[in-house]
This record gives C-alpha cells, sequence and structure tokens, in this order.
C-alpha cells in the first residue's frame, strides 16, 4: 500500500493538513480551501494492484452521489475530482460522535435506544424520499451531531435509483457488511430500501445489549441463514426492555422485507409512540428457540424467498410513500359545523387514497403552558376528548391515528417543529376567515405554516354559498 | 467539446425536431449532433433536411440511418410500411438533398465520443442494440469511451459493471448521470420523431463534455399538427396513428 500523501501536500487548491488514517478503501485527509473553509475532510481511494477491486467502484459511487443527496443527515458535498491524476472527494468535517461507542456490554438505557433509534430511523426515511439506499448502515457508519441529529457516512456500496448500478453480482460478496446485512441483500437484491431497516434493527439490537443478533457470519451461506433463524429475544437478555421495543426491533428483523414497516417513518414514529405499537407474536418471544423449530422453519422458508422480487418493483422514494404521515391541525371547538365538515371530507379523501396512511390529529391550544397548573392539564384533557370525538368519526383504525394537543404561546411553530421532526407528508388546515374566534387560525398563522412547512399544506375551506 | 445535444431519428417530424431544438437551446446546448434516420415515416422531409442542412453547414456532425440510405439504395432491409414511406419520400426532395443524405458517413468520432446510427459493430448492418449482449459487441468494436447511437427508438444507458459484463440502466429524464471515463458507455438516445415507449414526447439526450454528464430528456410537441399532415397528404394513417399513441 502507498504511504498517505504528506502534510502541505496540495490538490486542486486543498491544503492537507492531517492524514486521519484509512476508511474502508479510502484514504482520510484533514483539508482546508480558501474559500470552501478551514476544515474539511477528503476521501482519496486506494490504487494500485494490491488494493480491493471494489475500492474504485466504491469511490465512483460515492462521487456519483454524494452530490445529489441533501439535508442534515448526510455529510454536505463541497468538491471532487474524481478524474485528475489524484482522485478525491471533498465533504463537510463532521463534528460529532461515533455511534460505536454507545455499544458496551450491557446496552444502553431504554430512553437513549428510542431516541437513538428514532434519529436513525428517521436519517434513514430521509435518504429513502431521495430516492436512495445505504446498504451499509452500521455503528462505524453512523455519527451524532451535537444537536442529536444522524449523519449516514460512506456511500461507498450504496444504490440510487436514478444512476446506474455499478455494483452487479460478483462483487457482492465485498458489498456491505455481513452483521448487519439483510438477508435479501445478500441474495443480490440491492434496490430494496428496507434492507436498511434490517441493519438499523441489528444495530438497535447490538446497541441494546451489546450482542450482534446474528454473530459475525464468515460465509455469504451464514448470511442467507438468518432468514430463518430468529435471535435470541431482547427481553431473554434483558429484562427491562419493554414487549413494545422488542416488538419494534424484531419487525425491522423480519426475513422478508415485505413483513418488515412500510418505511423507516414508520420505524420512527412507533419509537417515539410506543403507546400506539400493536403487540405481536414478536413481542411475547422470550426464550431463545430451539433447533426443532429452527430446522422447521429451514425447511418451510421459500429457497428463493430472499431474491424473489415483486413485478415491478417501488423505487426507494416511492416505498418511502407507501405509508405517508398526514396531519390535520384545527380547534376542537371551532363553532362553524361546515368547516369542521369539510375538514373532515378533505381527511377521508386523502386517508382513502393511500390506505396504509395515518393521520396525526392535532388540537392546537394558545397559551402558555407555564404555571397555569391543573387548569392547564384539565384544559388540555377537555380538549383531547373533544379531539377524539372528531376524531371517531373518521373510522379510522386506531393503529392509523395518533391525537396530540399542542399548547404553546406559537402554535405555528409548534407545529412546523412537529412536521419537521416526524417527516409529515402534508398539513391538512382550515382556511383564515374574516371573523376567526380565535387567534390561531388568523392569517399570520396560516402564512408562516404555509411559507415554512417542509411538506405540502392543504387549506380547508367549506363551500361558499 | 461544448454541451451537445444529440438528435436521432427525426423521421421527417419538423415539430418534434423544432420542440427539441427549442429545449435544447434553453438547457444551454451549444452544438448539435444527428444520430441518423432524418428522414422517412414523417410528412415534412424536405423541411426536416433544410434545418438540418443548415446546422451541418456550421459544424453540427450527421450520420447517416437506414432511412436515409434506403431513398437511393432498394437493398435496405425495410418493412412495408417503412418501405412505402421511402417511396413517398423520394419525389418530395431535391437533388441537393440527395446529396447531402449521400454524402453522410456511417459513423462520426470526436475526441472520445463515437456517434452511430445503430451499432458501433458493423454500423452498416443495421444491428439493433436491442439488450445487453448486442451492446457489448458495439463497446468490443470501438475503444471510444463513449458510444451514442440511435436506431432503437428508446432511451437506455450500458455500461460496464464492477463484474466487468454490460449492464443496461433505465434511466429517469432531466436526472443529470455523471458517465466516468474509468469504464465504457454505449447510450441510446431515444427518437426526435416517432417515440415507440407509450409516451407521445419526444426523445433526445445532452452530454456535457465539461463535468462528464449525460441527461436524457422528453420535450411535448404539438404532434396533432403532425397526424394532420399524415393523414392529408396521403401516408399510411397507421403512421399518424403510433404518434398520437408514442408506440
Amino acid at each position: 500500500m502507498s504511504p498517505p500523501l504528506p502534510p502541505g501536500s496540495r490538490i486542486d487548491g486543498f491544503t492537507l493538513l492531517q492524514a486521519l488514517g484509512t476508511g474502508g478503501s479510502a484514504r482520510l485527509y484533514r483539508v482546508s480551501h480558501p474559500e470552501h473553509g478551514p476544515e474539511l475532510l477528503m476521501k482519496t481511494p486506494r490504487l494500485g494492484p494490491d488494493e480491493p477491486a471494489f475500492g474504485v467502484v466504491s469511490f465512483e459511487t460515492e462521487c456519483t452521489l454524494l452530490p445529489a443527496l441533501r439535508g442534515p443527515h448526510v455529510p454536505r458535498f463541497v468538491a471532487s475530482g474524481p478524474f485528475s491524476p489524484q482522485p478525491y472527494l471533498v465533504m463537510e468535517m463532521i463534528r460529532g460522535r461515533d455511534l460505536k461507542r454507545h455499544i458496551r456490554p450491557g446496552g444502553l438505557p431504554l430512553a437513549e435506544l428510542a431516541e437513538l433509534g428514532f434519529a436513525m430511523a428517521t436519517a434513514a426515511h430521509s435518504l429513502h424520499r431521495q430516492d436512495a439506499i445505504h446498504l451499509d448502515i452500521k455503528p462505524d457508519n453512523i455519527l451524532l451531531r451535537e444537536d442529536g441529529d444522524v449523519v449516514l457516512i460512506d456511500y461507498g456500496f450504496a444504490h440510487h435509483a436514478r444512476y446506474p448500478d455499478l455494483f452487479q453480482e460478483e462483487s457482492r460478496l465485498a458489498v456491505g457488511s455481513t452483521p448487519y446485512m439483510a438477508p435479501e441483500q445478500a441474495a443480490g437484491v440491492r434496490d430494496e430500501p428496507r434492507s436498511d431497516q434490517f441493519a438499523l434493527g441489528v444495530t438497535l439490537y447490538q446497541l441494546a445489549t451489546g450482542r450482534l443478533p446474528y454473530g459475525v457470519p464468515a460465509t455469504l451461506a451464514e448470511v442467507r441463514a438468518r432468514s430463518w433463524t430468529r435471535p435470541t429475544p431482547l427481553r431473554a437478555l434483558r429484562q427491562d426492555l419493554p414487549p413494545w421495543f422488542q416488538e419494534i426491533v424484531f419487525t425491522c428483523l423480519e426475513p422478508e422485507p415485505e413483513r418488515r414497516y412500510a418505511s423507516c417513518a414508520l420505524v420512527a414514529q412507533a419509537l417515539s409512540h410506543p403507546d400506539s405499537v400493536v403487540l405481536t407474536e414478536r413481542a411475547t418471544r422470550l426464550e431463545k428457540e430451539g433447533w426443532v423449530e429452527r430446522l422447521w422453519r429451514s425447511w418451510r422458508r421459500d429457497p428463493e424467498g430472499a431474491g424473489r422480487r415483486r413485478a415491478k418493483p417501488l423505487s426507494p422514494s416511492e416505498q418511502a410513500q407507501v405509508a405517508p404521515l398526514f396531519l390535520v391541525a384545527f380547534d376542537p371547538y371551532e363553532p362553524e359545523e361546515a368547516l369542521l365538515r369539510a375538514l373532515r371530507y378533505a381527511v377521508v379523501r386523502v386517508l382513502q387514497r393511500d390506505p396504509e396512511s395515518r393521520l396525526a390529529c392535532v388540537a392546537l391550544l394558545e397559551g402558555a403552558a407555564e404555571g397555569s397548573g391543573t387548569s392547564a392539564s384539565e384544559r388540555q384533557h377537555a380538549c383531547r376528548i373533544a379531539l377524539h370525538h372528531w376524531a371517531r368519526q373518521l373510522e379510522v383504525p386506531e393503529e392509523r391515528l395518533s391525537l396530540h394537543v399542542f399548547e404553546s404561546v406559537d402554535p405555528a411553530q409548534r407545529l412546523l417543529d412537529y412536521a419537521r421532526r416526524n417527516s409529515v407528508d402534508a398539513l391538512i388546515i382550515p382556511a383564515p376567515r374574516d371573523v376567526t374566534p380565535a387567534f390561531r387560525f388568523n392569517r399570520s398563522f396560516l402564512t408562516r405554516v404555509v411559507e415554512q412547512a417542509p411538506c405540502s399544506v392543504h387549506v380547508v375551506r367549506p363551500p361558499q354559498s | 467539446m461544448p454541451k451537445i445535444a444529440l438528435l436521432s431519428d427525426t423521421h421527417s417530424n419538423l415539430e418534434a425536431l423544432e420542440a427539441c431544438l427549442a429545449h435544447a437551446t434553453r438547457q444551454g446546448a451549444e452544438a448539435f449532433a444527428f444520430l441518423g434516420d432524418l428522414v422517412g415515416y414523417g410528412p415534412d422531409p424536405a423541411a426536416t433536411l433544410d434545418r438540418i442542412m443548415a446546422l451541418a453547414g456550421t459544424g453540427a456532425p450527421v450520420v447517416r440511418g437506414n432511412h436515409d440510405q434506403a431513398l437511393w439504395d432498394d437493398a435496405v432491409p425495410l418493412n412495408p410500411m417503412a418501405r412505402q414511406a421511402i417511396l413517398w419520400t423520394r419525389p418530395r426532395l431535391t437533388p441537393a438533398h440527395q446529396a447531402f443524405l449521400q454524402s453522410l458517413p456511417l459513423t462520426r468520432r470526436l475526441e472520445n465520443v463515437l456517434l452511430v446510427h445503430a451499432s458501433a459493430d458493423r454500423p452498416g448492418d443495421w444491428t439493433y442494440l436491442a439488450g445487453e449482449a448486442e451492446a457489448a459487441a458495439s463497446l468490443a468494436a470501438t475503444d471510444a469511451t463513449w458510444t451514442f447511437a440511435g436506431h432503437v427508438h428508446h432511451q437506455l444507458l450500458y455500461y460496464q459493471a464492477s463484474d466487468q459484463r454490460t449492464h443496461a440502466f433505465s434511466p429517469t429524464p432531466g436526472v443529470a448521470i455523471p458517465l466516468s471515463e474509468r469504464r465504457r458507455w454505449v447510450a441510446t438516445v431515444g427518437s426526435v420523431g416517432q417515440p415507440r415507449d407509450g409516451n407521445t414526447a419526444a426523445a433526445y439526450a445532452l452530454f456535457d463534455d465539461r463535468s462528464r454528464t449525460l441527461t436524457f430528456c422528453r420535450v411535448p410537441y404539438d404532434w396533432g399538427r403532425t397526424i394532420y399532415k399524415i393523414y392529408s397528404q396521403g401516408l399510411p394513417p397507421a403512421l399518424a396513428h403510433r404518434l398520437s399513441e408514442g408506440r
């Protein structure tokens, strides 16, 4: 292997400050640039006859994908010179913690697990919404920004539906990290976004117990064996973990993608709203299964199952939209029945169009939550009853519905924060009227929500006679 | 080499050609290249050729397609409807048009780019790049990094992946795809004048030599006007019908 470039070297205007070691098939350097910034990360591929062949392909893949990806969960792309004598890729230097440090023998406390899981699922969902799949999610590739956001790094094995995939069958042995790899990925499938959800489940299992659910497989056949091998139940290793947490992790670890959550947004939603998790047999497993059961499942399995595909696979962004989250925000004490009816029609229409969609019903209460004591909680309780009454008429199954009361001096900001944090796909709000009984749905509220919402906003008005 | 618009299988469809030229200009195209089959099927052979010959006069590269050659060479195999359209076209061209078509080469090489109508592998045999095997044969026949072709009327990108085999990729219109010069590529750019993938919009592609990216484009045009001309000028009505369906 050739030695790293010495500090002070210059590549296309970037000055090398420090060699940071190697990452996968690349060398890493801390670099600076007079215009781009004083502290950036440069990757250079390790080229040469002794280096792994997939190194160049990984580098090309990352050079193609990184400039196309946006948002806080991806390192910001700065520059690349894929063809110059010294090929390089420069990106934002993430100042943050490494998730590997959170792996410890006894596992993390539940609150921390739920928070990390939420942040990881939100990051993966953001990627899927952009038509990309990471395909190598593991603690080494997860960084935590100071504000708690997760950044997924290293896109060398990633897939993007809008670019040619340079990785094809023969190289799949080397593609992805086997302890975290979904069975379908081991079978060569590279366009299934729910493979990331499986890797996320493995990571959560490891964070909860300090152990890998399937160990470290040495061969691809061992990776395929996870199609019929069930990991030791989390609650057998840690009695303090609740059934809902095991339900979520084991849903992510389902061997067939169709049996996992439809999107990572649903994983995030489940982790942040444990009350809404519907418990199944997965939650109640307490003992490691015996060899008879394992043998039974290995017989019953469909040998082609892991590689079998739908007639026309959905793109990652389409799959991410299969179970959209809609949010309707209004005043449950609204006196105008016509407006409530119009809102209900609007909500029913969108829910019918997407049978797997979910709805968050939000009652907005204006005012200071502080200092009001009992009266505040009673006000919220009464509001929740009114909200529940309105939502009942939608006839939506419980698992698709969540009810919230937001009381804030700045209801618009509260609503926008919630929409951003929970990857809401569309907001449904009432139109302002000339005579508004409450301050909260006036013009300035509407203007702010429409201008700053991270998604589409549907403004509902009853038919004007 | 500047940003170049790659237009193939215009097939005497003036409305589609004008729409693509205008679209490409808006997208910043600085040059145009024509990948053959300038005529055949459509109702405006003379006007289409006038437009392309004017661009060729300013340096636009043009290569020959099988329909172009069929104007003077009856040995070119064509289906009966295509033959009928060629017979209809012949008397409507001037000697200058005929001379221009006969002067066209089968391939043009611009640095690392090869322009060809059908395949780099025996271009005069008009082999369709119908799949990965044909694309691999085309790759083997040239050392050009990028080969741009038409003839098949659909947009596809073939490339050599990590297993050294040739794979097909179905592009999304409007996405600039980086085509690394570490590997070799063959693109079929689609048909300007007779799209056949169920979408009536005209198809072409834009290659940017500076960023090494290829963007496949789809452009809506007034096919109602084109099919009116087909019906009223005595061409087979099926040729009009297929434009209205993009089949």
